[in-house]
């Protein structure tokens, strides 16, 4: 519900019970002093010779009372008064008649009405009730005297008013819809105000145009108060993205310097297996750890930027070819050192592909990697010799797909679905290898992700791991891929 | 006459290891320690150079600007920054490859070796050499160690020469199916590998060359032996 409708039904729902009290309170108010009026009239006639003249000739008051009641009303009344004479002999429709200390009619006439009978047994001063009769609404009003005798009540009978009530509650009811409707435009003002500062606070956070804080009332004072809080969580964001690129730089710099020792210890390392033989398991451990660090440093680097988030990655032209080329370059010395066959294969031209050149590279790399160190159980490097693992690039439509197969022992279906898990990064990075490598696959997923690209797990029915990295977009780029 | 390189690195250990290694691998090498000194080289002398971009300036990129200015020789850059924008610079600046560090020295041979040996296999033209086969594509004609081969079918032949265009190179089945075979009639990869065991069987002693690859297809080596 919008702001100005809820205000306008907020507003019909307090007016209209309001109105509804106000105009039942109008009627009883009225009804009192209806009541009130007879009592004092027929206590006034009464008082003023009224009762001596009745108790003196029941039978005949009436009439006088009549035809007094004539006189004051004028010559206008006239035809009426004389149709009432002719009615007198059989009945009183109206007018004045007056009842005993028995409740008997003193004169004949009818008996009084049940319900104002019943009233004034149980003792009260007057009894009052409007019947219809035919067309016409009568009030009847019985009122009890302090005296005894012929004249010990009195019973006025009059035309009563159409009542109110109705038109009262209807015009009070007009009024609510009135005021609803106003109120409705009237919150329109308000409503564009606000609305403009919504448009304001959305365009501020993309970075256009600022907020307008003039004026002085409450609105004005929202207005500020998203000014200031965008202000404070500007310079929040700056100084967060500060110490993200500082820390960024920091990883990218101490990866440099790492990497060129790392580099010379690996000659050192291959010059050392070469001088005392293959059978110097020590040297060829030492080459896989100096392999792992590398490519954790790799994956560190990695993380950093991917964490840095979408400005940190550039997507080029990249030659997919010549990057799976250079991935199964970097692992194969060691893959052949354990005893694995690591083949790859590439179509004849090349495809190309608008991606982040190191972060799809370590994101192959890993998936390669990952296959390595799972082709053979860890320290059963003699007794099953002979892994095998393909790459193969395979050109798909506008896209591409990378298959990274091993025959090795595989996963199980439990871990296969644990690895395919997005939100699998926090423990995998903490635990060791061999099964540590769930950084790298984490990090492949993140890589995968951040190019729309499809990665998969799956366990083929031969046995072994498989995975599978597919770009279904458009490959076509400029033909010089880099 | 063995392919003269230039090698142009800063560090003392790696440059030593590098130039160890290739030479090693029968490479007359050159190691220049500077970016002064490198400038003033001729690099048109060299087969291939190998520059290391070393920090994050643009030392070597204007190393690598200024050779491209009047040579084409291929530059294999090592990096070590694993930087998306460096690579995509010293790639779009004309380096042919490049390798982040750490690297082994094998994969460095190698991809000198690769980088050096593409261009002679272009300048063999119509005929295709691959260690004891030579098979013109122009006359399907096929000889093993100078010896005609026995007469191959259309599908033999044109699986052979899809595999000698690159020697060494790992064809899936399925690529080799939609490259030779005619997908309505004879299109599956078991059609294939029949083909393959027939063709393997005519080459004789030289179908040693011809090999299975595990989990992708099948490859044509120089070398008759179980590694390339």
């Amino acid at each position: 519900m919008t702001l100005r409708s809820r205000f306008a039904w907020t507003l019909l729902a307090a007016t209209v019970p309001f109105s509804v009290l106000v105009a039942f309170g109008q009627a009883t108010y009225r009804e009192r002093i209806t009541r009130r009026a007879y009592a004092a009239e027929i206590d006034a006639r009464m008082e003023l010779g009224g009762r001596e003249q009745c108790e003196r000739a029941p039978r005949r008051w009436p009439r006088r009372a009549r035809r007094a009641q004539r006189g004051r009303h004028g010559r206008g009344q006239h035809a009426r008064g004389q149709q009432g004479r002719g009615r007198r002999q059989r009945a009183l429709p109206r007018g004045i008649s007056i009842f005993d200390d028995r409740l008997q009619s003193t004169w004949p006439g009818p008996p009084l009405d049940p319900q104002l009978r019943s009233e004034l047994e149980q003792g009260a001063e007057y009894a009052t009730r409007v019947v219809q009769r035919g067309e016409r609404r009568l009030r009847l009003f019985a009122r009890r005297m302090p005296w005894n005798g012929p004249c010990a009540v009195v019973l006025v009978t009059r035309p009563e008013p159409k009542p109110a009530l109705p038109w009262t509650l209807g015009s009070l009811l007009v009024l609510s819809l009135l005021t609803m409707g106003i109120a409705y435009l009237a919150a329109g003002p308000i409503v564009r105000r606000i609305r403009r500062l919504t448009n304001q606070v959305r365009r501020a956070r993309l970075g256009q145009g600022v907020i307008d804080t003039r004026g002085n009332d409450e609105i004005a004072e929202l207005a500020r108060a998203f000014a200031e809080d965008r202000e404070a969580l500007e310079a929040q964001m700056t100084a967060l993205e500060d110490r993200d690129r500082a820390l960024k730089d920091y990883i990218s710099n101490t990866t440099h310097d790492v990497m060129l020792p790392l580099t010379v210890l690996q000659g050192h390392l291959v010059a050392l297996r070469d001088e005392s033989g293959s059978s110097e398991k020590n040297v060829a451990r030492a080459l896989e750890e100096s392999h792992y660090l590398a490519s954790m440093l790799r994956n560190l680097n990695a993380a950093a930027r991917l964490e840095a988030g979408v400005p940190e990655t550039r997507f080029d032209a990249v030659n997919i070819n010549k990057m799976v080329e250079r991935v199964v370059g970097r692992h194969e010395p060691i893959a052949r050192q354990a005893g694995i066959e690591l083949h790859f294969s590439v179509p004849e031209s090349p495809v190309s592909v608008r991606a982040d050149l190191t972060l799809l590279e370590q994101a192959v790399s890993n998936l390669v990697h990952n296959a390595v160190r799972h082709s053979r159980p860890e320290g059963a490097r003699e007794e099953r010799p002979g892994g095998h693992i393909a790459v193969i690039l395979e050109r798909l439509g506008e896209g591409f797909r990378i298959e990274v197969v091993d025959d090795g022992p595989g996963v199980s279906a439990a871990e296969l679905k644990k690895i395919s898990e997005r939100r699998w990064r926090g423990e995998a990075a903490r635990s060791r290898h061999p099964s540590g490598m769930g950084l790298g696959l984490a990090i492949a997923r993140d890589v995968a992700d951040r190019h729309g690209f499809d990665l998969r797990f799956e366990r083929p029915e031969a046995g072994g791991f498989r995975a599978i990295l597919e770009a279904h977009r458009s490959a076509s780029v400029e033909e010089n891929g880099t | 006459m063995p392919a003269r390189i230039l090698v142009i690195e800063d560090d003392d250990q790696l440059g030593t290891q590098i130039v160890g290694h290739l030479s090693d691998a029968g490479f007359e090498v050159e190691w220049l320690r500077d970016g002064d000194a490198a400038r003033a080289v001729s690099v048109s002398e060299f087969a291939l150079v190998v520059l290391d971009l070393m920090l994050p300036g643009t030392y070597g990129m204007d190393l690598l600007k200024r050779f491209r200015a009047h040579s084409d020789v291929p530059v294999l850059i090592l990096s070590a920054r694993d930087d998306t924008a460096d690579k995509v610079r010293a790639l779009k600046l004309g380096a042919d490859d490049y390798m982040t560090k750490p690297f082994w020295p094998s994969e460095l041979v190698a991809r000198v070796q690769a980088r050096l040996r593409r261009p002679d296999m272009r300048a063999a033209g119509g005929s295709l050499r691959v260690g004891a086969l030579a098979i013109d594509v122009a006359q399907r004609a096929v000889e093993i160690d100078g010896a005609s081969a026995p007469e191959l079918t259309r599908v033999e032949f044109d699986i052979l020469a899809a595999l000698a265009r690159r020697p060494g190179a790992a064809w899936t089945r399925r690529g080799l199916v939609e490259a030779v075979l005619d997908p309505e009639r004879q299109g599956s990869e078991r059609t294939l590998d029949v083909h393959v065991s027939r063709l393997r069987k005519k080459l004789g002693p030289a179908g040693g060359q011809l090999q299975t690859v595990w989990g992708i297809g099948y490859r044509l080596t120089p070398h008759g032996a179980e590694d390339s």
